[in-house]
């Protein structure tokens, strides 16, 4: 049994131990794909372990999908340890996959350098609390309910997430932006290519939360800078 | 003498001068604001001010700090009574789910929430968080919660749509169904008749266009009966032993029996006509809900424990008396079959038939002449479907007559679009004054053309006549479906049953109990010609009311 | 609450549908002469994709991460709704109002152009507890305005609701010029002539120029996000450009006061409700309900 050897193999515990960054990581340390292969469901030692990684590739995925990255380009599959000739067929497919696909930034919605910056942000949002807590809460939800008892779909789990990744990515790119100098919302949503008024809403969201400030008035375009957060 | 006790809706501008003026005058005052805080600086609207006073509102901290004055939040009325020169009010404060003892305004919460959603405060312009405050000036925070999705809380059932679509998304198609069942029996059929306001409310309405939130509900419901999958049938192992006269087989009495069943109660269902499904057998075309189909869902229901017994009249076969003595509990849901007139002259002529009635033939299979030309006057779903039925059946022309224009029609838009695609022809702005004839038998119609006048009580705007636009149109045949009401005949004289002037009874909208212990009632008997989920929500809040109702009376003994 | 429905986009996915799936239907002429049925529902793929539309509307979530944040611990799930009886000698209703946004004509480009908002919205702009911390800024870029004209929006159903309308104009219009100091300021509306005599002594001559008797026909979005202008009045038609456009709105009672008031037994009419002067409360037909009028 023979497969390519452009795979890099990590070997973890279990599915359940991936950790949507180290996805996201990966493809900034230069992968051009990632692919998750674990145990089938219900074989799990952990019970449950795999359904987690699962849920955890899939977060990672749909972020980067929704920067600009091909989807194609992380793969979570099943496979067990008596199937050596399913595991060869699932990574030379994916190979073949990627290798249709080229090297990162071509094939994407995004070319290189632009790709990688956007990853970059989605990787700072997989890391931060909001997106990490709610994905923890994904099996919690579909099975026994949320805090008022309510029990969601998987559909609207998803849809739930799409919206904070989207509401989380542009609100950590303006962050960074505005950590390299005070500008206006006319110039963030210039350099980010995003719609000027849905900066502006996210602006004033910022400015509310007291994680952005006005910093003075250029003209007719208010400037607004980062407040240096106090460590508790 | 004693201060008066005072409530003051509303803690506007206005709202707050009077009840500081009511507290300084000794009296008692209670505020009741309807958002989760007072209001900040209003601009005044009815004098201009000097830029200095334009935003402030001084009274704020008076009231908020007056020992005679009690402040609540985000309440609103329940129930108001009158009563001896005083008045009650059942008042419900909704919980902001945050202490606002404890809270230290630090800001942490808002800050994580992953929730970025539509500001009411500040009209849209900008998000506020799940968590928030609602004015920055008072810190007082919230959890906005909704009770129910839009969908959900626009559907008369209350059907959980955001989990049911969920459902199907997620590929599970038996759960979604279940989960549909859970308040209403009649998947197959509502899911083909309902004229979906929840999909009129949907929020992706506002973005392109809204959930086919019912033909997903008829999607889950054939899915079952296309690929014979057993419906399953969950009542307890025993019933007790008390019996519910249901009068009426049609959307809410089988709603009734069906949910009666599931609380462990058997019910006999007494039909008028020779098969159940009321309205849905007899109103609704076959070309929208086949009766085979319908016949499956009504089999399945009944078979939960509700005996049908058809061709019984209450009144003519059965009497109203006997049925109170022989079941512990009544139901009436005998809908709306009754045509309006169109009161002008020549409206008894052969040739001439009701909406309801022309329906009901074509239902039951019996023969219509269908020759020349026929005319239906109305401009709601019935007038349409009384219109493609008349095309079905070989009219050679089919004209439809409505007073106002297309915008004020009541029908539901792609029935229109679907009967004019037909070939139907929509003649607006004409109202008929004679029907013409001979020797009893009609030949045509005298019609008067209209235009549109000043908007009347409903909103839309009275058609007034033209005058000298009469017009005579050649016609064998006359439709006139303007409305419905109850047929209320089987209720014995003087009966001590409250009935309204709309020929419909008055129910307690949380039991449906009528006035009358035990006799409960729902559907378009009770609301008046509506649509047939409303029907279905009526007898299923009746069957709980029911079960409440014999639950009561069981213990008292 | 009354904007339930707007507020968010649409996040886009490669695989989120965004069409309306549409049901499978018979041919017209297998329908002619028979009883079949119409329209045949989905397919299980059509199904799927219409399913997947839905944005899964929810408001809190329950995810409890603000609690676990919380270190006053002041976040309480279990909380409940308190719900109490209460009775009253007398009951005054001030409803407030709500805005008639739906009834909005197309012409006015509200909704299309994000730089037309309503009166209402720049009033929580001019807070300093608003939304932008009492800036004026434009929605679509963040700018500051340099021009602003305010534009009556409806047909008056009373002559006292036009009067607070075009109050609340000039109030606005006072402050705006406050922040902004250049602002090129215009209010267009009818019955001007009327409004300005009644209150000659509260107007400076500059707002007096600024009152122009017209109506508006159309509103066109420019390219930077501007708003040209026809104005039509006194038999000519001009157009004129400006940052913002603010549509003066026809203040309506809330649906919630109105049914109070129905249950209480009074109408509540515009025209009652408007009439009073100054804030003082109306009495209405029943001695012990007072009705207030708007501030």
């Amino acid at each position: 049994m023979q497969y390519t050897t452009d795979a890099r193999i990590i070997r973890i515990m279990c599915t359940g131990r991936v950790d949507p960054t180290m996805i996201s990581d990966a493809f900034l340390k230069g992968a051009d794909g990632v692919m998750v292969v674990g145990c089938h469901f219900g074989d799990c030692h952990y019970i449950t372990g795999n359904y987690q990684g699962k849920i955890k590739v899939g977060i990672a995925a749909r972020a980067l999908d929704y920067v600009g990255l091909n989807p194609r380009r992380v793969f979570f599959g099943q496979c067990s340890s008596a199937e050596g000739e399913r595991f060869v067929k699932l990574v030379t497919d994916f190979d073949r996959g990627i290798r249709e696909l080229g090297p990162l930034g071509t094939g994407d919605r995004l070319p290189l350098p632009d790709l990688k910056e956007k990853i970059a942000v989605a990787h700072t949002a997989l890391a931060k609390e909001k997106i990490r807590w709610v994905v923890g809460k994904f099996t919690e939800f579909t099975t026994q309910g949320n805090k008022y008892g309510e029990r969601f779909t998987e559909h609207e789990m998803w849809r739930t997430l799409d919206t904070i990744v989207m509401d989380e990515v542009a609100t950590h790119e303006i962050m960074r932006e505005l950590r390299r100098g005070s500008a206006s919302v006319k110039t963030l949503a210039l350099q980010l290519k995003l719609p000027s008024s849905h900066v502006l809403k996210y602006v004033l969201a910022l400015q509310r939360r007291g994680f952005a400030e006005l910093a003075g008035i250029d003209g007719t375009s208010p400037l607004y800078r980062v407040v240096e957060q106090k460590v508790a | 003498m004693p201060g008066k006790r005072v409530i003051i809706f509303g803690g506007d501008p206005a709202g707050l001068t009077a009840a500081l003026e009511q507290a300084e005058a000794g009296n008692e005052v209670t505020l009741i604001e309807p958002s989760p805080s007072l209001g900040g600086g209003r601009i005044s609207q009815t004098r201009i001010v000097a830029e200095d006073a334009a935003m402030e509102d001084p009274n704020l901290e008076a009231v908020r700090l007056h020992p005679n004055i009690r402040v609540v939040t985000n309440a609103r009325i329940e129930k108001v009574k009158a009563a001896n020169g005083s008045f009650q009010f059942r008042v419900r404060r909704r919980t902001p789910r945050v202490h606002p003892e404890k809270c230290n305004d630090c800001k942490a919460c808002i800050r994580v929430c992953p929730i970025h959603m539509y500001d009411d405060f500040n009209e849209g312009l900008g998000f506020r968080t799940a968590i928030d405050y609602f004015n920055p000036k008072t810190g007082e925070y919230n959890i906005f919660k909704e009770d129910m999705p839009i969908c959900q809380a626009t559907c008369p059932a209350n059907l959980d749509i955001r989990s049911y679509v969920g459902l199907i998304a997620d590929g599970k198609y038996a759960e979604s169904l279940a989960k549909i069942r859970e308040r209403l029996p009649f998947a197959l059929s509502i899911g083909r008749v309902c004229p979906h306001p929840c999909e009129t409310a949907c929020n992706r309405g506002v973005v392109d266009q809204p959930i086919s939130i019912c033909t997903l509900k008829r999607f889950v419901a054939d899915w079952e009966m296309n690929n014979q999958v057993p419906a399953p049938v969950e009542v307890p192992d025993s019933f007790h032993k008390e019996r519910v006269a249901i009068i009426g087989a049609g959307p809410a009495g089988l709603t009734c029996g069906y949910f009666l069943a599931k609380a462990g109660y058997k019910s006999v269902c007494f039909e008028a006509l020779p098969e159940p499904g009321g309205m849905f057998r007899y109103g609704i075309p076959e070309y929208r809900l086949p009766t085979p189909t319908l016949m499956h869902e009504i089999n399945w229901i009944l078979s939960h424990g509700v005996e049908l017994r058809c061709n019984v009249r209450i009144g003519r076969d059965v009497s109203f008396e006997d049925l109170r003595k022989d079941f512990d509990a009544v139901f009436i849901g005998v809908g709306a079959h009754k045509g309006m007139k169109l009161q002008i002259k020549g409206e008894d002529m052969e040739g001439v038939i009701d909406g309801v009635d022309f329906l009901r033939d074509a239902n039951m299979g019996k023969p219509i002449n269908a020759r020349g030309k026929v005319i239906i006057i109305g401009g709601g779903n019935v007038a349409m479907d009384a219109a493609r039925v008349s095309w079905r059946e070989g009219f050679d022309e089919v004209h439809i007559l409505y007073r106002r224009t297309k915008r004020e029609m009541p029908a539901s838009p792609w029935e229109i679009d679907a009967a004019e695609h037909e070939g139907i022809k929509i003649q607006y702005l004409v109202a008929p004054i004679e029907v013409l004839g001979e020797n009893g038998r009609m030949t045509g119609l005298k019609c008067l053309r209209m235009q549109l006048g000043e908007p009347d009580a409903s909103g839309r705007r009275r058609p007034v006549p033209i005058e000298g636009s009469e017009f005579v149109v050649e016609a064998e045949t006359l439709i006139p479906a303007i409305g419905q009401r109850p047929d209320l005949a089987f209720v014995p004289e003087g009966s001590d049953l409250e009935i309204t002037r709309w020929s419909t009874f008055a129910v307690d909208q949380e039991t449906f109990m009528t006035n009358v212990p035990g006799i409960f009632s729902a559907g378009d008997v009770e609301t008046g010609p509506d649509i047939a989920i409303r029907a279905c929500a009526g007898g299923r809040k009746a069957a709980l009311g029911i079960v409440r109702y014999l639950e009561a009376k069981r213990g008292s003994r | 609450m009354m904007y339930e429905k707007k507020g968010r986009y649409i996040v886009e996915f490669q695989d989120i549908p965004k069409a309306r799936q549409h049901q499978i239907e018979i041919d017209l002429e297998e329908r002619r002469g028979s009883y079949k049925e119409v329209e045949l529902g989905f397919d299980e793929e059509r199904a799927l994709n219409e399913a997947k539309r839905c944005l899964s509307c929810r408001r809190c979530l329950g995810c409890a991460l603000c609690w676990a944040e919380c270190k006053p611990e002041a976040i309480d799930f279990e909380m409940e709704d308190e719900v109490f009886e209460l009775e009253a000698d007398k009951v005054i209703v001030a409803p407030g109002v709500e805005r008639d946004m739906e009834r909005i004509d197309g012409r006015f480009g509200f909704g299309s152009n994000l730089n037309i908002i309503t009166d209402l919205q720049l009033e929580r702009m001019l807070s300093d507890t608003g939304p932008s911390a009492g800036l004026v800024i434009r929605p679509l870029d963040g700018e500051i305005p340099r021009s602003v004209a305010w534009v009556q929006s409806y047909e008056a159903a009373s002559p006292q609701m036009h009067r607070a309308a075009l109050c609340l104009a000039v109030n606005e219009a006072r402050l705006v010029r406050r922040k902004i100091a250049q602002a090129e300021i215009q209010i267009v509306g009818r019955d001007m002539e009327t409004f300005v005599h009644d209150h000659d002594a509260d107007l400076h001559d500059a707002e007096r120029r600024q009152m122009q008797e017209g109506v508006v026909e159309s509103a066109e979005s420019l390219e930077d996000g501007g708003v040209k202008l026809t104005i039509a009045g006194n038999g000519t038609k001009e157009e004129k450009t400006f940052d913002l456009v603010v549509l003066m709105t026809q203040p309506r009672i809330s649906w919630d006061a109105q049914s109070l008031g129905k249950s209480l037994g009074v109408t509540l009419g515009y025209a009652a409700f408007l009439s009073g002067e100054d804030g003082g409360l109306l009495a209405t037909e029943k001695a012990s309900i007072q009705i207030s009028p708007i501030q």
